[in-house]
């Protein structure tokens, strides 16, 4: 817990600019690839695949791939460690935050894996 | 200080549904999950880009079926109330964060965030709908 605290201006970093990543790109990727693709408003699927490598599976789109998605891990992270402390967990915030970093450093692990393979 | 031992205060029950500040705060708190999930859902599309069309296909046939649908608005609708919020918390940073600087206009900060979040969005969707390429 003490290394936690220590690195608190960098938990704050991450949370700040996660939100601005998550805020800022989420919504309209989320709405392109869970309704615009699937309900065929931007072509057929063998279209939205061909698209979607087009602009994602080279350097800039893979880095900036990986920027939101690993930074909105670490902005949830952090934003859901102080929301249970809000709710009373001061106890076990040991444990809430290890599991709570260690999720966003697996979910950041997990993108470079996933997001490198396109 | 008296020695009476007395109980630890704790928050009433249902303490967050008594002012619509603090419902709105704990809802903002609660879209780290929402956020979490969106990021499960975006990788396991880009997953299955990287596995081949037929993968693709697939995956937008779960997205687009009336359950993907109905989840999708859902995590769309608190994915915006995030971005609305977290936008016009962030505009209000500057103005106590650089002390001795004069602080920028709070407007201004604020109008400017929104105007880049929609040139943003509207860039991604452009993008992605194959308008350009």
């Amino acid at each position: 817990m003490k290394l936690i605290r220590a690195l608190e201006p960098l938990w704050w970093m991450l949370f700040g600019a996660g939100g601005f990543m998550a805020a800022f790109f989420l919504p309209a990727l989320l709405f392109v690839l869970a309704f615009a693709f699937p309900l065929g408003w931007f072509g057929d699927s063998t279209e939205t695949f061909l698209r979607f490598k087009q602009l994602f599976a080279n350097a800039i789109g893979k880095t900036l791939l990986i920027l939101v998605i690993s930074l909105t891990f670490w902005h949830a992270a952090h934003h859901l460690r102080h929301f249970a402390i809000d709710l009373g967990f001061q106890d076990v915030q040991g444990p809430v935050s290890h599991l709570l970093y260690g999720g966003a450093l697996v979910g950041t692990l997990a993108s470079i894996a996933i997001i490198g393979a396109l | 200080m008296s020695s009476t031992p007395t109980l630890a205060a704790r928050e009433p029950d249902g303490w967050w549904t008594g002012h619509p500040r603090y419902r709105n705060y704990v809802l903002f708190a609660a879209t780290g999950i929402v956020l979490s999930i969106v990021n499960v859902i975006i990788l396991l599309t880009v997953s299955a880009a990287a596995q081949g069309a037929a993968a693709w296909a697939r995956v937008l046939g779960v997205l687009g079926s009336p359950l993907g649908l109905l989840v999708s608005a859902f995590l769309l609708l608190a994915t915006l109330f995030f971005a609305i919020r977290y936008l016009r918390v962030g505009a209000k940073i500057p103005a106590v964060r650089l002390g001795p600087i004069p602080a920028p206009n709070m407007t201004l900060v604020l109008v400017l965030q929104f105007v880049g979040f929609i040139t943003v969005s509207l860039a991604v969707i452009v993008a992605l709908s194959g308008i350009i390429v």
